[in-house]
């Protein structure tokens, strides 16, 4: 084993500005020397530049090394990078500023905006990448939408996604191209190519809060319940839940072995590395306050890489690995500090398995000699098992977990992450000593959930108590109970070859909890839960999947066909007729919202100007020594300014709800467009943006009714 | 800052550990001391180092627990269960003597001839095997010393000659024996915890103690015949860890001695009393050095172990790691650093190989038993049989400071989960070294107001947990410790959470004039009964009856400040809310209760909660404007055109940070106590306080102490 790498101290400085997390970044501003971009509150830029145009590598602490832009706006997201297609080295990174209405690409050196874009569904995520065949884009995520800009701030690229972007990364996941792959709010990982087709779709157990690319295929993420992660193409290679949020990501190369290890920052101030491949920390460093961002540069332009972490109350430290001036001071005690901690982990991990083998060996010396007998109560307790069952029922799923000995049930510790408000749910006998426990548990989602239960059986009286564990998993559409339901409003058509009948059965009797397993789709199958019922019946060489709404049955589109490879589901024909007056609300009160939102913007237009000719007129009474009449002006002022207040706040929520309007609308894209799979669905997403763009309402309500009709899927698109 | 480096040295691993089982035995002609450990598989471990690497000297066959191990000269003496064994230096077992205590013995004190063993209440001497004197305490002994007690004049007489022993008791109370004679008893600041002698070399007599308390302070008091003194007590944090090892040691060489802490949470400090070539025993000392080690620590002292010529502090913790901590500066150096770093490459090797090889063995064992139970399934006798024990320290100690009571478990094998239930509410506050996660379950079944697990990482085996109970609800607190186990066994310990848990024992008896309330409980009933019904109530209570007719306690409430106290037959409450909380039904002998409420006294406690709530108050308005003014000083580029106050408020903006989080909800805590008096004194004159409550809320959102009184004299009437 070679000895591991650590980190040492290698400078610090403060900003003097708090800082916001998430909006840390590093840039070749003038195309040469590294600087340190943060966004302070109060929409200010802060840009650390130690390097003049000189070249000289000073690094001093000076004031003067900083510099603020001022942006008026509170700055949601911040990065750095080129987005001009030439290889050229030496090319200016410009700040991309992203704000709730705004993206600006600013140009720091010539001080000019080189684009700005307004961005009606927000800004919650920034990320800057190439995808196949186009050039450098940047991407901006917002409520449930992503677009694309190219260096002349025209959109190149827009999809939607199940909720709010939250994180968002680029580089090759699943193919070998280069892919968009986005977190969001809906706990999904989902990865889109360079025609914005849905390549794959990751489930995990809260909202991501970080993406970023390592290497190669592999990516991590970190999630809001405190977890972080490593995928290496789709599947996970490990995740690692602590107490505390991670911050912010980054990849940096700690052994030179060319392959980045994973950097986290924490809100606890922490920074640790771990290995990629298996998830152990390889070394840990500490600041005073929550880690607001990490970057990665060679921020001395010394030849090597350091990792800098900015705190939010604007400290920023250098860490960086090995020898250093002042190597007596700092490298050392860090050493020291790690080691023993591993060591006496290591320890701690063989006195764990000294006593279980002195415990074994107890045992079968007890059984063999039987000179201690146990209590018979003991014995019972020891000798129990568990038995699990799982029923639908009303939207619940029924757990029911009994003893085999009859032994009476302390306590029942449910862990799973995401199905409860924590990560565990526990159930307490206080008195009452049942040998059966029933709990019911409402998913809060429609996903497949692990539960570890820990059943504490004995006595309650008892000190010691045995303690089965059982794994019980629970299948995505654990909610639905087998019912027989009338056929619903809407439904999913697809052609369906007679040899995937069995898969489609298999899939049923999987993700479903049935009372018997499914031997066929004739005649119908039907499930309902209080959220709507599902009918899946075969007509001929036609699957139809029946939901009363299109989510319901999007979502077993999507999960049918991750599983099943049904190429013929290209061709789905769906109708929701329902819903559709849903949208036509949604597309009504978002033009009308504009509307009122154009009349507001002149009416304060208007107000404002009112208030500046009346401090003038005020002002001038005041020096000709008109005092009433300056009272009088200063009154009415006072009115204006009133209105003002009011119109704003008016504006302000007229604002709040056309966001709010937006997202479901981009939702309802998102839903309709998972009603196919493939083409169809990237082609139905594509003709989508084009009316908005167009603003052609009439059309979008059209494509969104008849979305199979207007997507160009041909019939040939059957064959397999 | 550290002023002195210490290196640390992993000595050697033991099994988990008992307080005080550390012992050194001093080198002769010049060579290091050796270190001589006891620990809880009842194993004697003596070690020295011979050329940088610990070597077992010997090491005696296991048995009954070590509790306690006393140096005399260079022979060891250990108590384990109730017997005492003396071993010589060469590891002989030339001693043995048993007690016949009824309780396992966990203190201990020796000369020649003179055996003097503590257990929880009891004391006896043993002069030549026999017992000579003995006591009986009225609450736990923590610890004992012998002293050199000075008499009235300073000249030694013919009992000062001998060393006295002092015992440390949960009582806040240090009692000097002499025979079976308490001759000085001192009143304590805090719950002691340890013990150890000052010797200070400038004055020969002197009978100084250095004790370490449970809430995290140590204080040196001075004892003599006609009373005590307490020269300093050393306040450190607020959220320091008790102390659980004290002793002193010239570890920086200066010529005085050096005082060394453990702590609960493995901390390892070093204090001097040394400040700008002064030295001053009489004040408090100031720290040198802080290491932590990660267990708690049950055993510190100070030797020469690695070298003759370099001091170090030898630490054993709970866990039964055996840590050096070295002055040696070599060891500092960046050579031996590197050498100490190929060392531990070297060690976790080592380890990783053994657990290699354990796994193995684990995994072959598993299979012979599976195998074995499987041949002989049909018998019964085939399946599991006993649940193995495993050792938990599990602590509950009320932290006054923060008015909030501090759960620290830990096991000799790594925690999987802990599961917490309690039958009243609780606040479980985070404790921000733990990393466990924890999981709350709202909406507790079955009576469970609190159900939260701590789910640890593979490794861990210490557990801490803040919390804080509402005065006036009493019920159990219920803690299932599961440890990595196979098969896996839920231990399960049972604390009381009392109706007046925020309450701590006061040493100052109480004023009477402050006397506001007054509730009288008379009856047919036994001193007994209402000892333990006090204890019920609250905490410190002594487990024992004590044996004078008429005791009194007094308690003072570690969050509001109000007192109470408690004569036995008579529990006269100063504050005003006369909250009864055992229930009567217990009680099957007819009373009668006597109140005595003093109308004022409401006004009387808000008069005292007032500049608590003012300070909060002004506090939270200060936090909330922080980030305003911060944005208004970067945009005026400066704080010049701020008033005083503002400019006061950016000064001071990290300390006002810093006071806000280390107390959170500390306002909603302060209204809760201001709603629940009133809803108590709406019920004590017998209406419903619950409709008047918007309009108390109200005047708290826009405090003002003359309307809340008012609020208070006049709205209910």
């Amino acid at each position: 084993m070679s000895a591991p790498s650590q980190l040492s101290t290698a400078f610090t400085l403060k900003l003097g500005f708090d800082v916001q997390p998430g909006c840390v970044a590093v840039g070749r501003l003038d195309g040469v020397h590294p600087c340190l971009v943060c966004a302070a509150p109060g929409g200010k830029v802060v840009v650390h530049s130690p390097h003049h145009a000189k070249g000289d590598v000073q690094h001093s602490k000076k004031r003067s090394d900083i510099s603020v832009l001022r942006f008026n706006r509170e700055v949601t997201r911040l990065c750095c990078g080129s987005l001009e297609a030439s290889g050229a080295s030496q090319q200016p990174d410009l700040v991309f500023v992203g704000s709730s209405d705004n993206l600006t690409a600013y140009d720091v050196v010539n001080n000019c905006d080189k684009f700005s874009v307004e961005a009606a569904d927000g800004c919650s995520a920034l990320c800057i990448g190439k995808l196949k065949d186009s050039d450098p884009l940047v991407f901006i995520g917002g409520t449930c939408s992503i677009y694309g800009y190219d260096a002349d701030g025209n959109d190149q690229f827009w999809t939607v996604t199940g909720d709010d972007v939250t994180a968002m990364a680029v580089g090759p996941f699943t193919t070998g191209d280069a892919e968009l792959v986005v977190g969001s709010e809906d706990f999904d990982i989902r990865s889109f190519n360079a025609d914005a087709e849905l390549l794959v779709e990751i489930s995990e157990r809260d909202a991501i809060t970080q993406l970023i690319r390592l290497s190669g295929q592999r990516f991590a993420f970190s999630l809001a319940n405190g977890t972080v992660g490593v995928f290496q193409s789709s599947t996970l290679l490990w995740s690692h839940k602590t107490k505390h949020q991670a911050t912010a990501l980054a990849a940096y190369d700690i052994n030179f072995d060319g392959v980045p290890e994973l950097a986290v920052g924490w809100a606890d101030g922490r920074v640790d590395v771990f290995n990629p491949k298996t998830g152990d920390i390889i070394t840990s460093q500490s600041m005073k306050a929550a880690i607001a961002g990490l970057a990665v540069a060679d921020y001395r332009m010394e030849g090597k890489e350091t990792l800098i972490a900015v705190s939010i109350d604007g400290r920023v430290c250098g860490f960086s690995i090995g020898m250093q001036r002042d190597q007596r001071h700092t490298a050392a005690p860090v050493v020291q500090e790690d080691l023993s901690a591993r060591l006496r982990l290591l320890q701690q991990k063989k006195k764990d398995l000294q006593y279980r083998l002195s415990a074994l060996s107890q045992q079968t010396a007890g059984t063999k000699r039987k000179q201690q007998q146990p209590s018979e109560q003991d014995h019972m307790i020891m000798a129990t098992h568990i038995t699990t069952e799982l029923k639908a029922e009303d939207g619940k799923v029924i757990l029911t977990i009994a003893t085999s000995s009859g032994a009476p049930i302390r306590s029942v510790v449910l862990f799973a992450d995401g199905l409860f408000e924590g990560e565990s749910y526990v159930m307490h006998c206080a008195e009452s000593a049942k040998s059966d426990i029933t709990i019911s548990l409402v998913p809060p989602r429609l996903e497949a959930f692990v539960i570890d239960a820990k059943v504490l059986v004995g006595p309650p009286t008892a000190t010691k108590l045995g303690v089965c564990e059982v794994r019980v998993h629970v299948p995505k559409f654990a909610s639905f109970h087998r019912a027989d339901v009338p056929e619903p409003t809407g439904a999913v058509t697809f052609p369906l070859q007679a040899a995937q009948t069995d898969k489609v059965v298999a899939w049923v009797n999987k993700h479903f909890l049935l009372p018997s397993p499914v031997t066929g789709l004739v005649p119908p199958i039907g499930f309902a839960s209080p959220s709507g019922s599902i009918y899946l019946v075969q007509h001929g060489n036609n699957l139809v999947i029946g939901a009363d709404r299109g989510e319901l049955a999007s979502i077993l589109l999507q999960s049918l066909t991750s599983e099943v490879k049904l190429k013929a589901a290209e061709s789905a024909k769906s109708t929701f007729p329902s819903q559709l007056e849903e949208l036509q609300d949604t597309l009504r009160s978002v033009s009308d919202l504009h509307a009122a939102r154009q009349k507001l913007s002149v009416e304060i237009a208007d107000q404002s100007n009112l208030a500046k000719s009346l401090l003038l007129r005020a002002e001038d009474y005041r020096m000709m020594g008109n005092f009433a009449m300056m009272r009088g002006t200063y009154l009415q002022l006072g009115d204006v300014n009133r209105d003002l207040i009011k119109a704003y706040n008016i504006r302000n929520s007229n604002y709040d709800e056309l966001v709010r309007q937006l997202k479901a609308l981009n939702q309802f894209i998102s839903r309709t467009a998972d009603l196919y799979v493939g083409k169809a669905r990237t082609d139905l997403i594509a003709s989508c943006r084009a009316a908005i763009k167009a603003n052609d309402m009439d059309q979008l309500f059209n494509l969104l009714k008849s979305g199979a009709t207007a997507s160009p899927s041909s019939p040939s698109a059957t064959d397999v | 800052m550290d002023v002195i480096h210490l290196t640390p040295i992993e000595y050697i691993q033991i099994g988990n550990t008992a307080k005080h089982t550390l012992g050194i035995i001093p080198s002769s002609s010049g060579r290091p001391d050796k270190v001589i450990v006891g620990d809880n598989d009842g194993v004697l471990t003596c070690f020295g180092i011979k050329k940088q690497h610990p070597v077992v000297l010997f090491k005696t066959l296991g048995g009954t627990a070590i509790t306690r191990l006393e140096m005399l000269g260079d022979r060891a003496f250990v108590a384990a269960g109730s017997e005492v064994r003396g071993y010589s230096k060469k590891g002989k077992n030339f001693f043995t003597m048993t007690t016949y205590m009824t309780e396992a013995i966990n203190a201990m004190c020796l000369r020649d001839g003179h055996i003097q063993v503590a257990g929880e209440y009891l004391y006896t001497h043993f002069v030549n095997n026999k017992d000579e004197h003995s006591y009986m305490a009225s609450d736990t002994i923590r610890d004992m010393v012998a002293i050199h007690l000075p008499s009235q004049h300073g000249a030694p007489t013919a009992s000062t000659k001998h060393k006295l022993p002092v015992l440390a008791c949960s009582d806040r109370s240090l009692r000097v024996l002499e025979g079976s004679r308490v001759v000085v008893y001192a009143d304590l600041p805090d719950v002691p915890e340890c013990l150890c002698c000052f010797d200070d070399p400038s004055s020969s007599v002197k009978g100084t103690v250095l004790v370490g308390a449970a809430n995290g302070t140590f204080a040196m008091i001075e004892l003599g015949r006609d009373g005590f003194e307490v020269v300093w007590v050393h306040r450190g944090l607020d959220q320091a860890a008790s102390v659980t090892a004290i002793a002193t040691y010239d570890v920086m060489g200066s010529g005085t001695p050096n005082v060394l802490v453990g702590r609960s949470d493995g901390a390892v400090e070093v204090y001097t009393f040394e400040e700008d070539g002064e030295v001053d025993t009489a004040g408090p000392p100031t720290l040198v050095h802080k290491t932590s080690v990660g267990s708690t620590i049950t055993s510190i002292a100070g030797a020469r172990v690695s070298s003759r010529d370099h001091a170090e502090v030898v630490v054993v913790t709970y866990s039964g790691h055996v840590v050096g901590l070295s002055s040696d500066p070599a060891l500092a150096s960046a050579e031996s650093r590197h050498a100490a770093h190929a060392s531990d490459v070297d060690k976790m090797n080592t380890l990783n190989r053994e657990i290699a090889a354990l796994e193995e063995q684990l995994a072959s064992a598993t299979d012979a038993a599976t195998q074995q139970s499987s041949s002989s399934s049909s018998s019964k006798e085939a399946l599991p049989s006993a649940m193995p024990d495993i050792d938990i320290l599990c602590n509950f100690e009320l932290r006054s400071q923060l008015a909030s009571y501090l759960l620290s478990i830990e096991t000799s094998v790594s925690i999987d989960f802990v599961l917490l239930q309690s039958n009243v509410p609780l606040d479980l506050l985070d404790v921000s070294h733990s990393k466990a996660v924890a999981s709350f379950t709202s909406g507790g079944s079955d009576g469970s107001a609190v159900l939260a697990t701590y789910r640890c990482e593979d490794g861990i085996t210490k557990l801490d947990v803040r919390l804080r109970s509402i005065e006036g609800q009493h019920g159990t607190l219920n803690v299932f410790v599961v440890p990595r186990t196979k098969p896996k066994i839920a231990h399960r310990r049972e604390l009381p959470i009392r109706a007046l848990a925020l309450h701590e024992r006061s040493l100052k008896p109480i004023d009477d004039a402050n006397l506001v309330n007054k509730l009288e409980i008379n009856g047919s009933f036994a001193l007994a009964d209402v000892h333990s019904w006090l204890a019920q109530c609250l905490p410190e209570v002594p487990s024992r009856l004590p044996t004078s007719p008429s005791v009194s306690y007094a308690f003072r409430s570690t969050f509001i400040g109000t007192a109470l106290t408690c004569t036995l037959a008579t529990i006269c409450p100063l504050s005003p809310k006369s909250r009864t909380s055992f229930s009567t039904a217990q009680l099957h002998a007819t009373i009668t209760l006597t109140e005595d409420v003093d109308p004022h006294s409401c006004v009387y406690v808000l008069e005292r909660l007032a500049p608590k709530l003012e300070h909060q108050i002004d506090l939270m308005r200060k936090v909330e404007i922080i980030q305003t003014l911060k944005e208004l000083e970067t945009q005026e580029g400066g704080r010049e055109s701020l008033s005083a106050e503002y400019r006061a408020i950016l000064e001071h903006a990290a300390e006002l940070m810093a006071e806000y989080e280390s107390q959170p909800c500390q306002l909603e805590r302060l209204y809760g106590v201001v709603t629940d008096l009133f809803i108590d004194k709406c019920k004590a004159l017998g209406l419903n306080g619950k409709p008047h409550l918007v309009t108390l809320t109200a005047i708290l959102d826009n405090y003002d102490f003359n309307s809340l009184i008012d609020f208070f004299e006049h709205e209910i009437e």
